[in-house]
């Protein structure tokens, strides 16, 4: 998770464009964190002293480690520390961005800084912190009665996304062309607030989708893809309607439908385009 | 030989009867299915089988109105709610109208297994 709410923070700055940032994300698993890395991340050394550690390893045959606490950069408490350091996600995704030379160390340093004060991650958990910057990259027009509740939703259905499809989603923007030849799948809640929530995708992307979130192989648009595919919208809900039930409002979930060609419902319609490794989603939400 | 445990699976999804079977079946149990409300009434009273795993979002009749009319035809059925609408309000309804257990989709094995073993507790 954290990977992916570092990545999206990157996106919202412009800092790489989208393409760099999927690959990175793909990528990130395959990659070792170094100490470099590691102690910038911790505060321990600067950027300009990782990259005086590289250069003195050019010419002394001696560890990353050795040398800093040669040169006095690095006390062995801290070395014990950063050997000690648990695999970190976030990291991972820097430390690709640093080996594909997305991003020097230097600037790595200067965004894993705005990012560590901006998001005050000690403060705030995943998941308000996703809907924060959701909400700095969306800006839904605030006379919406139901903003905060697409925020909430939004993110959710990121998270949801991370744990049933196991992608790394992101925002792209609020989008205005949807094409009514594609995959719809939807379903309405209502009760206390009327949300319709749906989500529209071309045919490969919607059997990818219903593959992963099934677990079985699925080659065509059958039963059992189309049913998935409004599995992972339904189960989805589902996880929102809980949130909401434990906020005092209570809704009830209606059958979802999965259709070829979009009919969408309600006053007002926010679409967001979400990309993943396998495709674009384009989710669009609706009040009453 | 032991009879194997009759249980009866009620949702609208194919994908869940499919992989609730599986989970099922390696447990030893022989299982019914039904796709709607009205359906999972029917093969109830057909079957009478020793659970029933039911969703609460179904066409045709709701499982909530399904549990009630399964209570009718036998005070004793033993129900599990199995649904992606875990809120508060379903919940107490589903329990007040005898609902042995409500499980949150996605579920996991450990889940159905506790479950079948409140079946068979209950039964014996």
């Amino acid at each position: 998770m954290f990977s992916q709410f570092f990545a999206q923070y990157i996106l919202n700055k412009g800092l790489l464009a989208p393409s760099q940032v999927q690959e990175a994300l793909e990528n990130r698993r395959a990659v070792q964190v170094k100490l470099g890395v590691l102690a910038i991340n911790q505060g321990f050394l600067t950027a300009e002293q990782v990259e005086e550690i590289h250069r003195l390893q050019q010419r002394i045959d001696k560890r990353f480690g050795e040398i800093a606490l040669d040169e006095g950069y690095l006390s062995e408490e801290q070395l014990i520390i950063l050997l000690d350091t648990q695999e970190n996600d976030h990291l991972n995704f820097g430390q690709t961005l640093v080996d594909k030379g997305y991003m020097t160390l230097g600037q790595l340093e200067n965004v894993l800084e705005e990012y560590k004060t901006e998001g005050s991650l000690d403060k705030q958990s995943d998941a308000s912190y996703l809907k924060e910057q959701i909400r700095a990259q969306l800006k839904i027009p605030k006379n919406d009665e139901n903003v905060e509740l697409y925020y909430d939703y939004i993110s959710l259905f990121l998270r949801a996304m991370v744990r049933f499809l196991d992608t790394s989603p992101l925002l792209a923007a609020i989008t205005y062309e949807l094409d009514s030849n594609q995959w719809f799948v939807s379903q309405s809640m209502t009760g206390d607030i009327t949300l319709h929530s749906s989500f529209t995708a071309e045919e490969s992307v919607l059997l990818e989708i219903a593959c992963r979130y099934s677990g079985e192989k699925i080659c065509e648009m059958d039963e059992l893809a189309i049913d998935s595919a409004g599995e992972f919208l339904n189960v989805t809900n589902g996880l929102f309607c809980i949130n909401l039930s434990n906020m005092g409002l209570d809704l009830d979930l209606h059958p979802q439908r999965v259709t070829r060609g979009a009919a969408f419902r309600g006053k007002s319609n926010y679409a967001v385009a979400i990309d993943t490794d396998f495709g674009r989603i384009n989710l669009v939400m609706a009040g009453a | 030989m032991q009879k194997p445990l009759k249980i009866l699976i009620s949702d609208d999804s194919l994908l869940l009867r499919k992989k609730l079977r599986e989970e099922l079946e390696k447990l030893g149990c022989q299982v019914f299915e039904a796709k709607d409300g009205q359906e999972v009434i029917e093969a109830y009273s057909r079957f009478r089988p020793d659970g029933v795993f039911m969703d609460i979002v179904m066409p045709k009749a709701n499982g909530i109105d399904a549990l009630k009319k399964i209570k009718e035809i036998d005070p004793e059925a033993r129900v599990i709610m199995l649904s992606s609408t875990g809120t508060a309000v379903n919940l107490l309804e589903a329990l007040k109208l005898g609902a042995i257990d409500f499980i949150q989709k996605p579920y996991n094995s450990s889940q159905i297994v506790k479950a079948v073993n409140d079946i068979i507790r209950k039964e014996s």
